[in-house]
């Protein structure tokens, strides 16, 4: 199809990961130096000549990309912190960065050591858990949720899922699917952790219910690793990869945005805003992608997204989320190198760095044919979303 | 692992005071504002509707439905490995407000739409905090604060 663009020119020229892996001697800070210097490999430059910098989701300074990558002129930095909705909003700002001439190679890395550095959120270590929430909503958390228990994303997200299956009568069995298709997507994938686990549908039925709805496996993987991508001008960039444009995106809040437990409407999400500005920026529709990584922290974040984005309607996930539409080989395919459940859990950058493979037809086994158009979602906090279209 | 242990609201003096001595005394407060009358919660510095900072602080009913719940399988705090499985309601009450508390029957039990009533207990010395109870086992009113746990 032919797409307007709301962003003009402007591609991801390079892409950089570490290895995905359950502990690593690595700091996060060597990690995401590990990523950024593989992005800039990757898209031809010489790391010195980064100009701009937006830093998704994580608590490197500026200090540290400027010292270690030896960057001579900084012009332009922003650092984001909307959980797993950054990367995706971080790339568009520096999209509109390069757009605008504030700078022509912005590096964007994003970086979670869960494992090695400590900070699992599923852990059940309470002043790990809490420590990260009280930096997110000061007030809210302590005040209103921990006292009642109420301390991890599973948790809080339990809130959404079951209002959403009491409310709309939707098949749990939808998370279901989206484990079992992501396992499959991850098996064909040398650099997902689960490439050589395979999951069954028992398997799935007998793990535990760690907080009702949620099974394990509904549940994304905490492991250690970064992903990094330089956004320029497509004028510019000195590579033989192909061309990724970023046609477009947006990033968008829901109401409340403080709190899951105690608001008015917990079915309300920012992907919802940022969805219909970017498919009426683009004039295209959802399905008019060729494949979709969504960011899926859980199973059922997942699912919402889907409905969401307008791929289907409020309640109707389950049905659309079945394999042979989202699985490998389907017709419209999610999360083709295992997402989050199953690949490695790297905010989501991972979502972005694989969708840039499938449009230069790099992706392997998991390669989607003929793939034109990709779409990338993001999720984070309290339903905080983003979205972004990319092409080749 | 004693009730005490259970984390304490960090904020007892300032924006949720009146919240805190509310349940004390055996009230739901939120938040209204003097201006326009919308209700706030969670509680705020501003009203979102018209802006005025002179906020009231009013009682809220004592009975409500449950808009949205989990069921916790795993602590991920160690003062709740006892008490599993682990209920938390989110119970819309009158005037307009979503409020977070314990559940008192069993959580296999727990629907969305039933209605419950909240009673509510002693964690420390000035800390109380809300149990919500179905229909068939809440004791009447009034509810005072009891040490029982």
């Amino acid at each position: 199809m032919s797409l307007t663009t709301a962003v003009e020119n402007v591609a991801i020229t390079g892409i950089g990961e570490t290895e995905f892996v359950r502990g690593t001697d690595k700091s996060t800070r060597r990690l995401a130096m590990q990523s950024s210097l593989a992005a800039c490999r990757d898209a031809g430059i010489e790391p010195s000549s980064i100009d701009g910098l937006v830093i998704a989701g994580n608590d490197l300074s500026i200090e540290d990309y400027i010292t270690h990558l030896g960057i001579d002129d900084l012009r332009f930095h922003a650092s984001l912190h909307i959980g797993g909705a950054t990367p995706v909003a971080s790339i568009i700002l520096a999209a509109r960065v390069v757009q605008a001439g504030m700078a022509s190679r912005v590096l964007v890395p994003s970086v979670w050591a869960a494992i090695s550095a400590g900070t699992r959120l599923g852990s059940g270590a309470a002043e790990l858990s809490t420590r990260w929430a009280d930096e997110l909503v000061p007030t809210t958390k302590p005040n209103l949720e921990y006292p009642y228990g109420t301390v991890v994303p599973m948790q809080w997200y339990s809130f959404h899922a079951n209002r959403y299956f009491a409310q709309t009568g939707a098949d749990p069995i939808g998370m279901e699917r989206v484990a079992l298709s992501t396992r499959k997507h991850a098996n064909q994938n040398p650099k997902a952790y689960f490439r050589d686990r395979t999951l069954s549908s028992e398997q799935y039925r007998a793990s535990e219910i760690l907080v009702k709805p949620f099974h394990l496996f509904d549940i994304s993987l905490e492991t250690d690793g970064s992903a990094a991508v330089i956004v320029q001008a497509a004028s510019r960039p000195n590579t033989t990869n192909g061309l990724v444009y970023i046609a477009g995106g947006a990033e968008g809040h829901p109401a409340q945005p403080d709190t899951m437990t105690s608001r008015t409407n917990v079915l309300d999400m920012g992907l919802t805003k940022a969805a219909k500005h970017t498919f009426a920026d683009l004039g295209m529709r959802a399905d008019q992608a060729d494949f979709a990584e969504i960011y899926d922290c859980f199973t059922f974040v997942a699912l919402r997204q889907m409905e969401e984005l307008g791929l289907c309607g409020l309640g109707e996930a389950p049905d659309f989320a079945v394999e042979s539409r989202i699985g490998p080989g389907g017709s419209f395919p999610v999360n083709t190198h295992g997402g989050l459940l199953s690949q490695a859990h790297v905010l989501g950058m991972n979502h972005v760095t694989e969708a840039v493979k499938q449009l230069r037809g790099q992706a392997g086994a998991g390669q989607v044919p003929d793939a034109r158009i990709g779409l990338v979602t993001g999720y984070g906090d309290f339903s905080n979303g983003s979205v972004m279209v990319l092409r080749n | 692992m004693p009730e005490s242990t259970r984390p304490a609201p960090t904020d007892k003096s300032g924006l949720y005071a009146p919240y805190f001595e509310g349940l004390t005394q055996g009230q739901i407060k939120v938040q209204q504002c003097a201006n326009c009358s919308a209700v706030l919660w969670p509680p705020q510095d501003m009203c979102p509707e018209c802006y005025a900072t002179s906020l009231d602080w009013v009682e809220a009913s004592n009975e409500g439905t449950i808009y949205t719940y989990s069921v916790y399988n795993r602590a991920f705090h160690p003062a709740f490995k006892e008490l599993l499985p682990y209920g938390a309601v989110s119970v819309r009450v009158s005037p307009g407000a979503t409020i977070l508390g314990e559940y008192g029957g069993d959580p296999a039990d727990i629907e969305v739409g039933q209605t419950v009533r909240a009673e509510f207990f002693q964690t420390a010395p000035g800390v109380a905090l809300i149990r919500w109870m179905p229909s068939d086992l809440s004791t009447p009113a009034p509810n005072q604060p009891t040490t029982k746990e």
